[in-house]
């Protein structure tokens, strides 16, 4: 078949082939119900976002809603990456014997093994400790700072406890002066 | 000019800032111009309240959604499949989302190859044209875009008659500890030009000072853009016709080797041909390499005009250094354009210092707080970065800042984009492939250029200093040159003085790919005024019906 008739047949189904776009995250995100982890999985990442990220300006992971911005990415686009994370947090869980209800030290140990890759026994399906470490401190990031229609940063939260001001071009923008620093 | 049989006078591929000044100045002149651009048309609307740092700046996925390259460090490699440039594909190109520097090339960047080669390994060559050519159309440039700057301020740029058309932007905190620093260390810091309004100016409204602008569109049409300025008087003319969603397939060859017109895929999924008497490349460095690579038939079986083999070689996209610092009282870098103070004593070249070529440092601002949160690596290097130094870090987001240094990169022939063999997009055309690997001289440029601005935040009293490593970014910068050499022999060139093809009269390349070398400053001032350059001459030859 000639190429261009090859890609006029395609033509149709392009849209369908695009990868979900973040108005996808944002219509889940006006949820709160999570939509792919249970509530075990969500208590267990709440414990760990909460020890990979104490309270920020006195806001909390918790406050935040790092664990829906995850549930969101993982039902959308991360959806991917779903099994084998499920599969590490249910190995973490497994060797901690109840991650959430253990001692913050014993938590930090847990997590610093996690990020050594020197928890034994692992499981295949979950891919390399290490990896698994590094997008949960990813994900906690983000949950914390992303625009709230992600599903976390509650109503700009984690943005106020860094300090940060937002989108200004829809209020306004600032004057030069402010710019400068020399007015109020 | 999209009736069946229809002949346009030119057919151009791209709306960036080659594309977009083609448009307009052919147009004005009375030339029919048909307009193809992939993406879709975004403005205002789009910009106001659909952008977000983690879809525009972390997953590049706002104005080109779904796009991927392939990379790999050399020809030994597989590719591997992700997201490296910034390129975008949306009217205007990737120019509506700059950071908007703007810079006119120092004459010896134009004479890297006479001035400090022959360097082993690289590839490294003479322009063949000159900054005495280049200067009106600079100054046109210039004026069109509303370059915010002060002429003179920086003794180390090349010299100008003229004033900027706009004065500088304000210096924050972060701009005069900066200003500080370089002046206690005998340097001359000055206002960085940037395309972006300081006060109100040729009908676009002034800058409103919210940080987020680097890497999104600009709302207010603040910042220069063809989306702002060249596509609205392109269609101002009536003798332009843009077609969006329209994504180029392949270049055709009539039976005398000329280009035919091009085939490209329309928003409602139909594929169709504009046939015109001239085709004017200009989709980047990326995609018109590509587009000319996927063009082949049996007289160009190389690809369209690649009869040197040149198409797709000398990939460059300069090297960065970065060096963040935290200050003692609010940097205010959520405030403002991406400025705003640069420094550019290292420019020079100075084969002393134990590599050739030089950068443009500049201040860098972490407007948005996410990627401030990912340099929490650098910060706390040599511990944990989380539990309580994580939020300590990030509770001290509004002190920090940064500086950044555009550095030359040498072309390397080996470095190059090409067709993958193995990767196809959704549509099942070859995903563009980059294979590319540092020559030692860019690393030892970018650490270079990273202790002097360790040097210059210190002085002016920063608490504390820590680096980011860009020297691995790669291509994943929204500086893409090369790929379609311009010079003089048709052996290794691909364009000649003119932007047009050694090998095919009617097809002409009109963006960064032309670039034989890439000059410490970002390029997009120069996209421009040889894009004007280029117009010119085309214009006048029309007039003289010289046009082969």
């Amino acid at each position: 078949m000639e190429r261009r008739e090859f890609l006029h047949l395609f033509g149709a189904a392009l849209g369908a082939a695009l990868l979900a776009r973040p108005l996808a995250a944002a219509a889940a995100a006006s949820t709160q119900q999570a939509l792919v982890l249970n509530a075990s999985e969500c208590a267990l990442l709440e414990a760990i976002c909460a020890r990979i990220l104490p309270p920020v300006g006195g806001v909390s992971t918790r406050e935040a809603g790092c664990v829906n911005f995850i549930d969101k990415l993982l039902a959308h686009e991360e959806r991917a990456l779903a099994p084998a994370y499920r599969a590490g947090l249910a190995a973490l869980d497994a060797l901690a014997r109840g991650f959430a209800a253990l001692e913050a030290a014993q938590q930090v140990h847990l997590l610093e093994q996690l990020e050594d890759g020197t928890l034994q026994p692992w499981p295949e399906a979950a891919g390399t400790q290490a990896t698994l470490f590094g997008l949960l401190r990813m994900h906690t990031l983000l949950g914390f700072l992303a625009a709230p229609s992600f599903g976390g940063n509650r109503d700009g939260a984690g943005w106020k406890a860094v300090g940060h001001v937002g989108h200004l071009h829809g209020a306004g923008g600032v004057s030069d002066e402010q710019v400068a620093g020399k007015s109020v | 000019m999209s009736r069946a049989n229809a002949i346009a006078d030119v057919c151009i591929v791209g709306s960036g800032a080659g594309g977009g000044v083609m448009a307009a100045e052919l147009a004005r002149a009375g030339i029919g111009v048909v307009l193809l651009e992939r993406g879709p048309e975004r403005a205002s609307e789009d910009f106001l309240h659909r952008q977000d740092e983690l879809t525009n700046v972390l997953r590049q996925d706002f104005f080109a959604p779904g796009y991927r390259e392939t990379l790999r460090a050399s020809e030994r490699e597989q590719a591997v499949p992700g997201r490296y440039s910034m390129l975008a594909q949306t009217l205007g190109g990737s120019t509506v989302h700059w950071g908007a520097w703007s810079w006119r090339f120092r004459a010896d960047e134009m004479r890297m190859l006479s001035r400090d080669g022959p360097v082993a390994g690289a590839n490294l060559a003479d322009w063949p044209i000159g900054y005495a050519e280049l200067e009106p159309f600079y100054a046109q440039a210039e004026q069109a875009l509303g370059i915010a700057g002060r002429a003179g301020s920086n003794p180390f740029e090349t010299p100008r008659t003229g004033a900027y058309p706009n004065p500088p932007h304000v210096y924050r905190p972060s701009s005069r500890l900066l200003e500080a620093g370089a002046t206690k260390l005998g340097l001359h810091p000055f206002p960085l030009p940037m395309a972006i309004n300081s006060r109100v100016f040729d009908g676009r409204a002034k800058c409103m000072n919210g940080g987020q602008c680097a890497g999104f569109g600009c709302p207010v049409n603040a910042k220069a853009s063809p989306l702002a300025i060249h596509i609205p008087a392109a269609r101002a003319t009536g003798k332009a016709e843009i077609i969006t969603g329209a994504r180029a397939l392949e270049i055709s060859v009539d039976s005398e080797g000329r280009a035919r017109g091009v085939h490209y895929r329309a928003a409602d999924g139909a594929t169709r041909e504009v046939r015109a008497r001239h085709v004017i490349v200009c989709a980047g460095s990326i995609g018109s390499a590509t587009l000319l690579l996927g063009s082949r038939s049996a007289r160009f079986p190389n690809g369209l005009a690649n009869g040197s083999d040149q198409v797709g070689r000398n990939l460059m996209c300069h090297i960065f250094s970065l060096v963040n610092f935290e200050m003692r009282e609010p940097s205010l870098g959520q405030l403002g354009p991406p400025g705003n103070v640069g420094v550019d004593d290292f420019h020079p070249s100075d084969a002393r210092r134990g590599f050739v070529g030089g950068a443009v440092l500049g201040e860098a601002i972490d407007p948005l707080p996410i990627v401030s949160a990912l340099k929490s690596k650098d910060y706390l290097r040599g511990q944990r970065a989380w539990g309580e130094p994580l939020s300590r870090y990030l509770e001290r987001y509004p002190h920090y800042c940064g500086m950044i240094a555009i550095g030359e990169d040498l072309p390397v022939a080996s470095n190059r984009v090409d067709l993958d063999p193995d990767h196809r997009d959704a549509e099942g055309v070859a995903l563009p492939r980059i294979t590319h690997t540092n020559h030692p001289n860019d690393v030892a440029l970018a650490r270079y250029m990273e202790a002097r601005m360790s040097e210059i935040a210190t002085a002016g009293g920063a608490l504390k200093t820590f680096a980011t490593d860009y020297v691995g970014a790669r291509t994943a910068t929204g500086h893409i040159m090369g790929t379609c050499r311009m010079g003089s022999d048709p052996r290794n060139s691909v364009l000649d003085r003119w932007c047009r093809s050694h090998e095919v009269a009617n097809l002409w390349v009109v963006d960064g790919s032309f670039f034989p070398t890439s000059g410490g400053y970002n390029p997009t001032l120069t996209i421009f005024a040889n894009a004007y350059r280029v117009a010119a001459h085309f214009i006048a030859e029309a007039r003289r019906l010289n046009l082969g």
